[in-house]
C-alpha cells in the first residue's frame, strides 16, 4: 500500500552569521494512512523543524529547504506554489504547537477563529461555519459548544486552549496532523485527557500523525511506530514496544537509561541515573564521523571517517550505527 | 467596559484641574508686565494703577487664580486686550481651519506610517525596510519649517501644482479647500508619521514572531491574511497607544505650520496673541489646546476596549 | 531518620496574593498557600509535588521570605525566621539557598561567572580576595565546570551549564537547605540526569537538605526520601517515598501517578482520568477543593475541609473518604 507521507532524503539548513546550520540532514521515513507515528529527541534534534519543513512554514530567511523530496497523497509537496502549498496547510495536513496559551490570537474569538479555518478551505456560508465549529468542540470534548463560540482565548485554561487548537486542526477533516510537542505544557492529568483524546480521534476519523515530542513515555503510549532523531539524524527507527524494549543505537539507550521510571528499582538510594556525557554537537560544524560519536560509550574506530547510513536491518527495523552494520 | 469608560472620565477631573494651575502659574511667571505692555512704559501711576485695578491684576494671586479658573467652568476664558472679544468666541472661530488641519494630518500619517511600518516589518531587512526608516528618521528629525520649505519650494514653486498659503473652507469648495490642505497637513504629519511608522514596525516584527502567527500560517491563511489580519490588529493596541502620545507634536507643530501656511488656525491666534502681550487669550488658547488633548487621550483609552478583549470584558472570567 | 529536632519546620503557612484591584476597587484574593505544615530533617530531600494552581513554588519562596507568608512559622533550627529582622535575615540567606527553573533568567547577564559566585562570599564573608577566589574555583570544579570557564558571562553556557553554575552559586556558602524550585525540568532529558545526579552527590557530600519541588513524578521519586502531594494550595497528602509511590491515598494522587506515562509497559496502569478542569486559585470549591473532580465524593466532602492526618504508619492524608 502506497504510504500517505513519503519523506525522502529531506535536508533543512539554516543560513546564520554563524554558518550553516544543518537542522534536519538527510532524514527519511514513512506514514500511512491511519498510523501514529512518533518522533522523539531532544532540543537541536531536528524533529520540530522536519515537521515544519513538511508544511514549509519554516521562516525564510534564515531557513530553506536545501534537498530531498515530501510526497503527500502523491503529490510532490516541494513542487507546489505558495498558494497550491495555502491549500493543503491546514486542510489536507494541519499542525498543533507546543504552547496553547499562545497558539490562539488574543483578539479574535475562539469562533472566529474556527470560522475562519474553516471558511478558507470550505465553501460554507458564516451560519454553517459556526454550526461545524461548534460540532468540532463538540468533538473535543467541550461543554456548551455554543457559548464557547464567543469566548476569548484568555478566558479559557491551558487544556481548553490546547482542545480548540486541536478543533481547529481537524476542521476539515485532514488525512495527517502535525502534532509538535501537543501536551508538553500541560499539566499532566490534562496532558492524559489531551493524549486520550487525540488517540481517540484519530482513531474515529482515520487520520494519521505525526507526533513529535522529547517526552519517551508519551511517545511510548501513544504511536504505533518511533523515529529517533539526532542532530538532524534519524538514527533508529522500530515499531514502538522493540523501540523501548530493546533499544539499538546507544543514544537511544542512553536516554532510556537517564529517565528515572516510576516502578525502578533504581532511586538515589541504589544508583546514579545513566548520564551521557558531553553535549550535542555544534549544527554548523558537524563533524565527518558519526555524530553521536563523541558521547558514545561504545565508539570504536570504524565510527569515524565516514557519516553512518540509516540501514534497514532484516527485521525491519533501522538504525545508524556501524555497531549493527548487518 | 462601561466602569472602564467612567474609571477614565473621572481621572479626568484632577488632570484638568491640575492642568489649569499650570498654565495659569506659566502665564503668571512670565516676566514682563502686561500693564506695561498695554500703556508703554511711560505711563502714570494713577492710569497704571486703574488699569490693574481693570485687569484684576491688583487681587491676591489666588484670588486671581480662582476667579479665572470659574470664569472656565462656565466656559468664560476671559476676554482679548487687543479685540476687546470674548476669548472663547474667538478661539471657535479659529477652531475648524486647525481641526481641519489636524485632523488631516492625523489621517494621512497614520494610514501612510502603518502601511509603511508593516511593509518594512514584512521585509526587514531587505531595501523597501532601509528605505522606510530612512524616511521615518528624516520626518522625525527635519524641523518642521525646513520641510515646509521643501515642499514649498517643491510643490508651488517649481511644480507649481500646489498653493503655497491660505486657506480655503471646505464647504466653500471642495476640491480647492483640499489642495490649499494638502502641504500644510503634510509638514505638520510628517513627525507624527516617522514616529508611528518606526513603532508599527518594531511592533510588527515582534507580533509576527509569535505563536499565532505561525497557527494562523498552518491553517493555510496567505502571508497577507497573517499579516494585516492577525498580526497588525495586535499590534494596534500599542501603535493607537503611541499615536495618543504623540499627538502632542501634531499640536506643537500647528503653531509654526499655521504661521508659515497663512492657516488661519488656533496656532496663528496663539502667536499673535504672544506678541502682543494678549495674555487672556494666549492663557485660553493653551487652556483649550490642553484641554483638547486630553480629551483626546480619553478617546483613546476608550478605543482600547474596542481593540483588547481583555479590558472590555474585564480579565479573566 | 535523625533523632535530631528537624532542619526545617513550618506551621499551619498561609500567602494570599492580593490580584487586581485599584481606584475604589478592592482586589481578589489569590490563597496561594493554605495551612502548610511539614518538617524537613538534616540531609533529608522533601519533594513538593503538584500541577499548575497547587502552590509549590510559593511555599519554596516563602520559607526563604522571598515572598512574606501570609501567617503562620518557619522555624530553621529553632528560629523564627517569620520574625527576623532583616539585618538577621541576610545572615541566615547564607545557610538557605535557591536554585530556579529557568536557567536563562536566573544569571545575571551582565556578571562574568567568577563575580556571580564571588558575590556571596563578599556579602557573607571576611575572607580575602585571593582566599575567595580560590574558593569560586574549587566550587566551579565541583559542579564539573572549569577554571576558566570563571572568566566568560552567562551567555556563552548551554541550558545545563548554567544550571550547573546556579547550583554553584547555592553551594558556595555551604548552605544546609536548598530549595531547588523545578531545578531540571526546563532541560534536555540527557542534560536532566547529568544535574540530578550532580545534586544527589552534592547532598552526600555536604548533608545538604532539599525541598525538591517539581511536577515530574518521576524524576521526584527518584531524588526524594519523602514527597508531599499538593492541590490548589494545600497538602493532600504526605508520606515517605515508597509508601507514597506503592499506596497512594488521597484519590488525587492515585490518579496523578496513573497519568505519568510510562515507557515500561509493565508500569503502566489503568488511567483513572479525573473530570474537568483544575479550578482557578481564585475560585476555590467549597469543603475539599478536590471535590468536584473526584470520583468518591461524600456529603461530608463538599462542606468540610479535610484535615491533613495519619492514616497509618506516618502516612498523611486529607481525605473523608479514607
Amino acid at each position: 500500500m502506497k504510504p500517505l507521507l513519503e519523506v525522502r532524503n529531506l535536508q533543512t539548513h539554516f543560513f546564520t552569521h554563524s554558518g550553516v546550520a544543518k537542522a534536519v540532514d538527510d532524514v527519511t521515513f514513512e506514514i500511512g494512512e491511519g498510523e501514529m507515528v512518533g518522533i522523539v529527541g531532544e532540543s537541536g534534534s531536528g524533529k520540530s523543524v522536519t515537521a515544519r519543513s513538511i508544511l514549509r512554514i519554516i521562516p525564510n530567511p534564515p531557513g530553506k529547504i536545501v534537498g530531498g523530496s515530501i510526497t503527500f497523497d502523491g503529490t510532490a509537496l516541494l513542487d507546489l506554489s505558495e498558494k497550491e502549498m495555502q491549500e493543503v496547510r491546514g486542510n489536507k495536513i494541519s499542525m498543533i504547537f507546543q504552547e496553547p496559551m499562545t497558539a490562539l490570537n488574543p483578539v479574535y474569538t475562539v469562533g472566529y477563529q474556527l470560522r475562519e479555518a474553516i471558511q478558507k478551505h470550505q465553501d460554507k456560508s458564516k451560519a454553517e461555519a459556526l454550526e461545524l465549529a461548534a460540532e468540532m468542540l463538540r468533538l473535543v470534548g467541550i461543554a456548551s459548544p455554543e457559548q464557547r463560540l464567543n469566548d476569548y482565548p484568555f478566558q479559557m485554561s491551558g487544556g481548553l486552549r490546547q482542545r480548540v487548537v486541536i478543533a481547529m486542526a481537524l476542521a476539515c477533516r485532514p488525512k495527517l496532523i502535525l502534532a509538535d510537542e501537543p501536551t508538553t505544557a500541560l499539566d499532566v492529568t490534562i496532558q492524559a485527557q489531551i493524549l486520550k483524546l487525540i488517540r481517540e480521534l484519530s482513531d474515529e476519523l482515520g487520520t494519521a500523525m505525526l507526533l513529535i515530542t522529547h517526552d519517551l513515555g508519551v511517545s511510548a503510549e501513544t504511536v504505533d511506530r518511533v523515529l529517533v532523531m539526532y542532530a538532524g539524524q534519524v538514527v533508529e527507527e522500530a515499531k514502538t514496544d522493540d523501540l523501548f524494549e530493546n533499544p539499538l543505537h546507544p543514544y537511544t539507550e542512553g536516554l532510556l537509561g537517564s529517565i528515572p521510571a516510576l516502578s525502578d528499582e533504581v532511586t538515589k538510594d541504589t544508583g546514579k541515573l545513566t548520564e551521557i556525557t558531553g553535549v550535542v554537537p555544534d549544527l554548523t560544524a558537524l563533524p565527518n564521523s558519526c555524530y553521536f560519536y563523541e558521547r558514545c560509550p561504545k565508539r570504536h574506530d570504524g565510527c569515524v571517517g565516514a557519516v553512518p547510513a540509516l540501514k534497514t536491518l532484516k527485521n525491519g527495523r533501522k538504525v545508524r550505527c556501524t555497531l549493527h552494520d548487518e | 467596559m462601561l466602569g472602564y469608560i467612567i474609571n477614565r472620565i473621572i481621572y479626568l477631573i484632577p488632570t484638568l484641574f491640575i492642568m489649569s494651575l499650570v498654565v495659569f502659574s506659566f502665564i503668571a511667571l512670565i516676566p514682563g508686565d502686561p500693564v506695561d505692555a498695554i500703556l508703554g512704559l511711560n505711563a502714570s501711576e494713577e492710569a497704571r494703577a486703574a488699569v490693574r485695578a481693570e485687569l484684576g491684576l491688583d487681587r491676591n494671586i489666588l484670588v486671581q487664580y480662582l476667579s479665572w479658573a470659574g470664569g472656565i467652568v462656565t466656559g468664560d476664558f476671559g476676554t482679548s486686550l487687543t479685540s476687546g472679544e470674548p476669548v472663547m468666541k474667538l478661539i471657535l472661530e479659529k477652531l475648524p481651519a486647525t481641526l481641519l488641519l489636524a485632523f488631516a494630518s492625523i489621517l494621512i500619517s497614520v494610514f501612510i506610517a502603518v502601511l509603511a511600518g508593516t511593509i518594512a516589518a514584512v521585509n526587514k531587512g531587505n531595501w523597501l525596510d532601509i528605505g522606510v526608516l530612512v524616511a521615518a528618521l528624516a520626518g522625525i528629525s527635519i524641523p518642521v519649517f525646513w520641510i515646509a520649505i521643501l515642499s514649498v519650494l517643491l510643490f508651488s514653486v517649481h511644480l507649481q501644482i500646489l498653493p503655497s498659503i491660505g486657506y480655503v473652507s471646505l464647504l466653500e469648495d471642495p476640491i480647492l479647500a483640499l489642495r490649499h490642505l494638502a502641504l500644510p497637513s503634510i509638514c505638520m504629519g510628517a513627525a507624527l508619521a516617522g514616529g508611528i511608522a518606526r513603532m508599527t514596525r518594531s511592533e510588527m516584527i515582534e507580533q509576527l514572531s509569535k505563536d499565532y502567527v505561525i497557527t494562523a500560517r498552518a491553517k493555510g491563511l496567505s502571508p497577507n491574511e497573517v499579516t494585516y489580519r492577525h498580526a497588525l490588529r495586535n499590534s494596534l493596541i500599542t501603535v493607537v497607544t503611541f499615536t495618543g502620545l504623540e499627538l502632542g507634536t501634531i499640536l506643537s507643530g500647528a503653531i509654526i505650520v499655521e504661521t508659515i501656511f497663512a492657516w488661519p488656525g488656533l496656532g496663528r491666534m496663539a502667536i499673535d496673541a504672544i506678541f502682543t502681550r494678549d495674555y487672556p487669550t494666549v492663557q485660553g488658547v493653551v487652556l483649550f489646546m490642553a484641554f483638547f488633548f486630553v480629551f483626546v487621550n480619553l478617546l483613546v483609552d476608550i478605543s482600547y476596549t474596542f481593540l483588547n478583549p481583555q479590558i472590555r470584558l474585564g480579565g479573566k472570567k | 531518620m535523625t533523632n535530631e529536632s528537624p532542619l526545617l519546620r513550618v506551621e499551619n503557612m498561609n500567602k494570599v496574593f492580593p490580584i487586581g484591584g485599584g481606584f475604589m476597587k478592592k482586589p481578589l484574593e489569590l490563597h496561594a498557600s493554605r495551612n502548610i505544615s511539614f518538617t524537613l530533617n538534616k540531609g533529608e530531600t522533601l519533594g513538593l509535588v503538584g500541577e499548575s494552581g497547587s502552590g509549590k513554588s510559593t511555599i519554596g519562596r516563602c520559607i526563604l521570605r522571598l515572598h512574606e507568608p501570609t501567617n503562620g512559622k518557619v522555624y530553621y533550627e529553632d528560629t523564627d525566621v517569620t520574625a527576623l529582622a532583616p539585618r538577621d535575615m541576610k545572615a541566615m540567606r547564607s545557610k538557605m539557598q535557591i536554585i530556579f527553573q529557568d536557567p536563562y533568567g536566573s544569571l545575571t547577564p551582565r556578571m562574568k561567572i567568577g563575580q556571580i559566585l564571588d558575590e556571596p562570599l563578599r556579602i557573607h564573608t571576611n575572607l580575602s580576595k585571593a582566599e575567595r577566589r580560590e574558593k569560586v574555583l574549587e566550587t566551579l570544579g565541583h559542579v564539573g565546570m572549569r577554571t576558566m570557564h570563571a572568566d566568560r558571562f552567562p551567555h556563552e553556557f548551554s541550558g545545563g551549564q548554567r544550571q550547573r553554575i546556579a547550583i554553584a552559586r547555592a553551594l558556595i556558602m555551604q548552605p544546609n537547605l536548598i530549595v531547588a524550585d523545578e531545578a531540571v525540568s526546563a532541560l534536555d532529558v540527557s542534560i536532566q540526569a547529568q544535574i540530578i545526579n550532580l545534586m544527589v552527590e552534592a547532598q552526600r557530600e555536604q548533608d545538604l537538605a532539599y525541598l525538591f519541588i517539581s511536577h515530574d513524578l518521576s524524576v521526584v521519586r527518584y531524588m526524594v526520601d519523602r514527597v508531599a502531594v499538593l492541590y490548589l494550595g494545600s497538602i493532600v497528602e504526605l508520606a515517605d517515598r515508597d509508601s507514597l509511590y506503592n499506596n497512594p491515598a488521597h484519590p488525587y494522587t492515585q490518579a496523578l501517578l496513573t497519568a505519568v506515562p510510562s515507557v515500561k509497559k509493565a508500569d503502566r496502569q489503568k488511567k483513572v482520568y479525573l473530570l474537568g478542569e483544575i479550578p482557578s486559585p481564585l475560585n476555590p470549591p467549597a469543603g475539599c477543593p478536590f471535590r468536584p473532580r473526584c470520583e468518591r465524593a461524600l456529603a461530608a466532602c463538599s462542606v468540610e475541609m479535610p484535615e491533613l492526618r495519619d492514616i497509618g504508619g506516618g502516612h498523611m492524608a486529607a481525605c473523608h473518604a479514607v
